[in-house]
């Protein structure tokens, strides 16, 4: 079924590049990523638990060298932080309860077309720390720390039956970091900004070991690390989000937040990110995100709109069309609450013609309930 | 097939119409049948209930576990959560660390009202648990404000049972007692769960909480592990996989084992004791085969000139066989199944019992509703039939033998039971018994040992005093008979002295009972005087401290170190004992591991030594120790050498320079300075600590300001400590004590029965003695004195024998089985005692079958 | 055939040498005795002069030292404990002093038993029992056991158990010893009719001349021996 949602606002362009200014803390008390911030390094990789929500995101497409299977796969650690008031001060103990992680891992076997995925949450304390000086993180199955003598990252994941993925990230691209004065914008509410740096095009290499067997792979991969203390406005229902990875070396970032109403939030938003890594940016009204195509999970009987036309007006370039194919349908990530559900999986894009020219990775988050009051 | 239908035939048509007749009689029967089922099968089942919750608490909340992680002393720091390295996270099974420990609330006058257990679990860890995702309950809808009671100070969740049981509402403070503290903890939610498998005292609470609450900063019980995949919970390959990459990357000092591993050493642990129980059900069985003995024969002799005219009449001798055989079957059958509901109520009365010595002797445990399990059934009704048809087998025997010439022509005809006669089959049993002493114990799990010998001979020796019984009866009326001039008196020792089989069989009966009631009185007699002396040799300090609250030996959660620091400062204490204990592996099974003041257990502070300090020249490279009796048989050092006991640090060797009785358990304990304990478990908690007074302190006085001042403390003096002591010691064998009035109760129902056939088969001299002009008083007395002379000869014959089994006892099987050696004590008063009721006894009985029996023939 | 033998096919009952002794004491120290068919005897003599063992033998409730009983042609002194309670069962009726009735037996179920167990078809079986409850005057008590009876109508019964299955040989032993005159002459009256309707030899311990009447021939017995 194709649903064609097209939002065209008539106020200006430059009405949404109009400054809210920001409160110091949420309304929850912790404190509100500021503007003009610049991340200090390698501090800055590490948590923040000031501050409310924070996540650590890889998504990569892999190819074993033998060229023979390739892979999806996509790990996060979220950050929930408690009570603002204990925010400051830095647990080493055992069970700690100011802060909750949640980890989830996914990796998507193209060629077989398995799906494994796993959610696992930790209180702070002996199964998740998270260091705030550096990247430093050892939540459950998910370890991740700075390379030693160079830029990057090493990550290892693990999955059910011993299953598991080390990768070392190298970027080929400074760190981007998103919004305007460094703040990327998520809704009308002020709080609703976050710090969000990414490395948009990683170069992955490692060793899966999948069912005993251990098969070296490379590939690219995308990073993100955004820091907040509310991520959705009100009213916002979820989002569909995709970043891209074209084989002309450059990348781009999308993301339509959904209102209740089923309209696309004014403060949606696309990205380009070009070869040395400088941004251009367009809301709302600059781009729309069409369903061409849906999938249905047998597993929760969810809908969610795989196949995706995202048209937009490049500042200079004019418009430019993308269309997003699932590699597999089957990438929904089911956690351990049964109102969890979302789906997130590896794609090609094609341009109008159909042509292939880059992969991406898709998220559509909030098609089983309201994200909302969780992420607030 | 003709065989059958023909016994059959005869069964309807005659057995069935006697039974209509003399129903009274057939319904004692199958009550005998039925009570001897019943207690047996009700000892298995409240020992399996008692038994059942020897498992995890904090299964009621999770699920099943499916590993544990545990040390050795079953204790952990918390610290080796950071050592388990790439096993915390692994996506293949969940690990819950758990503590746990006894806590006690306080009613409005602060006095202990209802002991807990309180279980600390990471809560929110709970969220990952694949049984747990759609919840069986969920801690509320508290979810969003998680911070305010995950970690709190003092939130705890309280099942619905318990809440209403003590009265608790949510939000309410409550006051308790653990680790020596008084604390509050604070009612979060009360837990409506559906599952009653959810034990009624149980107090959950976030870990940290758990751990302030209890005053264990930093401690764990253990690490119980639940795989992810619920579905191959039974896959054994899966499950050994798991292990092994568990075990790969476990540090050295713990170990991981399934849980059934662990309800299983649990069960292990009680096992020497619960054995002894199932056996001395046994009593109650003997003693009632032996009655349906008694009263099928009698019914043979009632018979018999029924079963001599079918004879005649050309029915065959094997359908007369079967024909009794069937009767006994019959009686069995119907018996069992009347048992089956008999053991069900036993074990259900008996079960608390039963978990209250358990908690009293070993660790906590709580009972599981009593359940009947079809195997209960299956064994009930072959235990009731089997000794019915077994008992049967004589009666039945003798009826085939039945000679009709004889019977039809003179009227009566008694049983030759030559068998009874024979002075041989009596004297091989008692020597065979003697013999059967030589086999050596065997050895149980978790290292308790069973005296097979003992029992065996146990058994030996009271079948063969039961069938010699009979001579000694008959000596013993023909002495009697000497100094009697009464017609009476005369009669009732000429009948004696005529040592007929029915009294022989009457006496019999009675004799066993009588036997293993006077073995066990010296038991436990002897037991209660050995521990009186130790307490008067041992408990010489004037003040004894423990955690208050708390019964029962395995629920303790020590004292809170920095509570015990305080206390010993008091300025009146001269000398503060303080003990340390926890558990150890040796090589198989589990023991205690003590820390103690070496130099003043060497020196100053008495013991009961089998061998002082010094007499052993202790192993080079291994610890002195002094260790308790029961260590030292267990582990053969009673010479001396050296025994490996893993601890949370590793294995270490200890050596004893000295043994000392010990009576407080039976898997041994070896006791090694204060600083080496402490060393080898990483714990500073003590147990307890006896205080010792300057000279002209006021004992009460002190005891009374440290009460006030320490109320999570339990403070006596000596003779109160004595006082608890000995309520355990009766504790334990409250039991014991049922079974015997049970053995005691049958075997007189059993005389009543067996008099009451006596009397019947000599109808004739009755009859005869009534023409002389024998009035019916005299008849009375006769009677009376015939049964107060079996009741006379069963105890003397029970008694001797008796005495044999109270040194059996003591000197054989409390020594195999528990390792300790108790001083034999033989509580002549009580001997006396009993032997005067057994006559008052058999002189009722007597009375009571005459009444019944003149009434009957008017 | 032998001439023992053929001697021994004429008789019902043919008794050759018979001893038996008890312990020390020799009851029976040679006994020969032949009954015909259909014949009836009186066997008289005092207290422990081995009548009743000599009975008590032929039953085979006791076993013979020496010598031989043939019932019917078949030396039964050489059977087996089966084959004895076979010919019990078969071939011989009791008649007790003591009536020895099964006292939960009601009267027809008592002269049934005998018949039950050989196995005789149970409408046959039943016709036979009503009409020698007839036959021995009983009808009317058919559902009364024992212990309702009177000692005539006990014996009566009994007398009717020992001949439902049609016996070739039935043994009384003192048949009226425990009954009054006039029943006891009833008793004797009946087993006359039915042991010369049923062409049954019968032999009859008696101390009691009298009741020797019915008989075709007295035979007396002293210390073990015919006389």
């Amino acid at each position: 079924m194709n649903v064609s949602i097209l939002i065209l606002l008539s106020c200006p362009l430059l009405a949404f590049a109009e400054w809210i200014e920001t409160p110091a803390q949420s309304s929850k008390g912790h404190l509100v990523p500021a503007p003009d911030y610049a991340p200090n390094f390698p501090r800055d990789h590490g948590s923040h638990p000031e501050y409310g929500i924070e996540w650590w995101y890889w998504v990569g497409h892999l190819q074993s060298a033998d060229e023979q299977k390739t892979f999806g796969f996509q790990f996060t650690v979220f950050r929930i932080a408690g009570d603002a008031e204990k925010a400051e001060n830095q647990f080493d103990g055992f069970f700690g309860n100011q802060n909750l992680f949640l980890v989830h891992s996914a990796l998507s076997d193209l060629e077989s077309g398995e799906y494994l995925h796993l959610e696992r949450v930790y209180r702070e304390g002996w199964q998740a720390r998270a260091s705030s000086q550096t990247l430093n993180l050892s939540v459950g199955g998910i370890q991740a720390h700075l390379l030693s003598g160079e830029e990057g990252q090493r990550v290892v994941a693990r999955y059910k039956e011993a299953n598991r993925l080390e990768l070392s990230f190298r970027p080929t691209k400074p760190l981007v970091p998103f919004g305007d004065r460094g703040l990327s914008r998520k809704g009308a509410d002020p709080a609703a900004v976050s710090w969000y740096w990414s490395y948009t095009r990683l170069q992955a290499e490692g060793i899966l070991i999948r069912d005993g067997v251990e098969i070296p792979v490379k590939g690219t991969a995308w990073m993100d690390h955004e820091i907040s203390s509310s991520q959705l406005g009100g009213g916002l229902e979820g989002w569909d989000w995709t970043c891209m990875q074209l084989d002309d070396g450059t990348e781009i970032k999308a993301y339509r937040l959904r209102t209740g109403a089923g309209e696309s939030d004014p403060w949606s938003a696309v990205y380009w990110i070009d070869g040395e890594g400088g941004t251009e940016r367009v809301y709302a009204d600059g781009f729309s995100w069409e369903a061409e195509d849906s999938w249905t999970s047998p597993n929760t009987g969810l809908e969610y709109p795989t196949s995706v036309k995202v048209t937009a007006e490049h500042p200079v370039r004019g418009k430019q069309i993308f269309r997003l194919r699932p590699l597999l349908d089957g990438q929904e990530f089911t956690g351990n609450r049964s109102d969890n559900a979302y789906w997130e999986g590896a794609c090609e894009v094609l341009n109008e013609r159909g042509d292939r020219i880059g992969k991406a990775y898709l998220e559509l988050a909030g098609y089983g309930g309201g994200l909302g009051a969780r992420l607030n | 097939m003709l065989y059958l239908r023909l016994a059959a035939l005869i069964l309807v048509r005659t057995t069935v119409r006697h039974w209509r007749e003399k129903i009274g009689s057939y319904l004692l029967l199958l009550a005998i049948v039925a009570v001897g089922v019943g207690a047996f099968n009700g000892i298995r089942q409240a020992s399996r209930s008692a038994s059942a919750n020897f498992g995890l608490f904090n299964q009621a909340i999770s699920g099943q576990s499916d590993f544990l992680i545990e040390s050795p002393t079953k204790t952990l720091s918390a610290d080796v959560l950071y050592s388990l390295g790439p096993l915390s996270g692994d996506p293949d099974w969940h690990l819950v660390p758990v503590i746990e420990g006894s806590i006690t609330s306080l009613d409005g006058d602060g006095e202990p009202q209802q002991q807990l257990r309180l279980v600390g679990l990471d809560l929110m860890g709970l969220a990952n648990l694949p049984n747990l995702s759609e919840a069986k309950f969920d801690f509320g809808e508290d979810e969003l404000t998680w911070y305010d009671w995950l970690g709190s100070e003092n939130s705890v969740w309280i099942g619905r049972k318990t809440a209403e049981k003590l009265g608790f509402d949510e939000g309410e403070a409550i006051k308790f007692i653990a680790s020596g503290r008084m604390r509050e903890m604070v009612v979060r939610k009360i837990i409506g769960v559906e599952s009653s498998s959810f034990p009624d005292d149980l107090v959950i609470a976030d870990l940290p909480t758990a751990q302030l609450l209890l005053s264990r900063p930093n401690e764990l019980s253990r690490i119980e592990v639940i795989i992810d995949r619920p579905e191959l919970r039974e896959n054994v390959d899966y499950l050994e996989t798991i292990k092994s990459r568990i075990a790969r990357y476990l540090p050295e000092n713990l170990a991981v084992q399934p849980t059934q591993n662990r309800a299983a050493d649990r069960a292990a642990i009680t096992a020497a004791f619960r054995l002894n129980l199932t056996i001395l059900s046994l009593i109650a069985i003997l003693v009632g085969a032996y009655l349906i003995l008694q009263a099928l024969d009698a019914a043979v002799v009632r018979r018999r000139s029924e079963v001599a005219t079918l004879i005649s009449l050309g029915v065959s001798r094997g359908v007369l066989f079967l024909t009794f055989l069937l009767e006994s079957a019959v009686i069995g059958s119907i018996g069992s199944v009347i048992g089956i509901g008999v053991g069900w109520l036993f074990a259900y009365l008996s079960a608390q019992m039963l978990a209250d010595t358990v908690n009293a002797l070993y660790f906590a445990t709580t009972i599981e509703a009593i359940s009947l399990t079809w195997m209960d059934c299956v064994f009930g009704l072959c235990l009731g039939f089997s000794f019915t048809l077994l008992a049967g087998w004589l009666p039945a025997r003798d009826a085939m033998q039945t000679p009709p010439a004889q019977v039809l022509s003179r009227g009566d005809w008694s049983p030759g039971f030559s068998w009874l006669r024979n002075r041989w089959i009596g004297t091989v049993l008692l020597v065979l018994g003697s013999l059967l002493l030589l086999l050596p114990p065997f050895p149980l799990e978790a290292g308790g040992k069973m005296a097979v010998g003992g029992f065996l001979a146990a058994g030996c020796w009271i079948l063969g005093a039961a069938l010699l019984s009979g001579h000694l009866l008959v000596g013993l009326a023909g002495l009697l008979r000497s100094f009697s001039s009464s017609p009476t008196s005369r009669l009732a020792c000429s009948r004696l002295h005529d040592g007929s089989s029915r009294h022989r069989l009457a006496v019999a009966g009675l004799v066993v009972a009588v036997g293993m009631v006077t073995g066990m009185f010296q038991m436990v007699d002897s037991f209660r005087g050995t521990i009186e002396q130790w307490f008067n040799v041992r408990f010489q300090a004037e003040l004894y401290i423990s955690e208050r609250g708390v019964t029962g030996a395995g629920t303790i959660n020590g004292i809170d170190p920095s509570v015990m620091s305080e206390l010993v400062q008091d300025e009146t204490i001269a000398y503060a004992d303080i003990v340390y204990v926890s558990y150890a592996n040796p090589p198989e099974g589990i023991t205690v591991l003590s820390g103690v003041d070496m130099e003043a257990w060497s020196t100053t502070i008495r013991q009961l030594w089998l061998k002082p300090p010094g007499s052993l020249e202790p192993v080079e490279g291994s610890e002195p120790a002094l260790i308790s009796e029961t260590f030292a048989r267990r582990f053969g050092l009673l010479e001396g050498g050296s025994i490996e006991l893993e601890t949370t640090t590793g294995k270490k060797s200890v050596s004893p320079i000295g043994i000392y009785s010990d009576y407080g358990n039976e898997f041994g304990t070896a006791a090694v300075d204060i600083s080496t304990w402490k060393e080898w478990t990483q714990s500073e908690r003590p147990i307890n600590v006896s205080l010792y007074l300057n000279e002209g302190s006021d004992i009460n006085g002190v005891r009374d300001r440290l009460r006030l001042s320490y109320p999570g403390l339990d403070v006596r003096n000596a003779a109160e400590l004595r006082g608890v002591a000995l309520d355990i010691f009766e504790q334990t064998f409250k039991a014991t004590s049922a079974l015997n009035g049970i053995g005691l109760v049958v075997a007189f129902a059993g005389l009543l029965l067996g008099l009451l056939a006596i009397f019947d088969e000599s109808s004739r001299t009755w009859l005869t003695l009534r023409h002389l002009g024998f009035s019916k008083n005299q008849f009375l007395l006769s009677a009376g004195l015939e049964g107060a002379g079996i009741g006379l000869g069963a105890w003397i014959s029970g008694s001797l024998v008796g005495l044999a089994l109270g040194w059996l006892l003591i000197f054989v099987i409390n020594v195999q089985s528990f390792g300790w050696t108790l001083r034999w004590q033989v509580p002549m008063a009580d001997f006396l005692t009993f032997g005067s009721l057994l006559v008052i006894a058999g002189f009722l009985s007597g009375l009571l079958a005459a009444t019944y029996w003149s009434h009957k023939n008017k | 055939m032998t001439t023992t033998q053929s001697e021994n096919a004429q008789y019902a009952l043919s008794i050759s040498s018979a001893r038996k002794s008890f312990g020390t004491v020799q009851v029976l120290k040679g006994v020969d005795l032949g009954i015909e068919p259909g014949e009836r005897i009186a066997l008289m003599g005092p207290s422990g002069s081995g009548k009743s063992t000599l009975l008590n033998c032929i039953s085979g409730i006791e076993k013979l030292d020496s010598g031989t009983i043939t019932l019917h042609g078949q030396v039964i002194s050489d059977l087996d404990g089966g084959g004895l309670e076979k010919l019990r069962r078969e071939s011989i009726g009791y008649v007790f002093q003591s009536f020895h009735l099964l006292p939960t037996l009601t009267a027809f179920e008592n002269i049934e038993l005998p018949a039950q167990l050989i196995n005789m078809p149970k409408d046959e079986r039943r016709e036979k029992v009503y009409h020698m409850l007839k036959s021995v005057g009983l009808s009317h008590r058919s559902d009364h056991k024992p212990d309702a009876l009177s000692g005539g109508e006990r014996q009566r019964v009994a007398i009717g158990r020992a001949l439902i299955h049609s016996p070739g040989l039935v043994l009384a032993d003192e048949p009226t010893g425990s009954l009054d005159t006039q029943s006891g002459e009833d008793v004797l009256a009946l087993l006359e009719k039915l042991s010369v309707d049923q062409g049954v030899a019968l032999l009859m311990v008696t101390h009691d001349r009298s009741s020797a009447r019915i008989c075709n021939r007295v035979i007396s017995i002293q210390d073990g021996l015919l006389i």
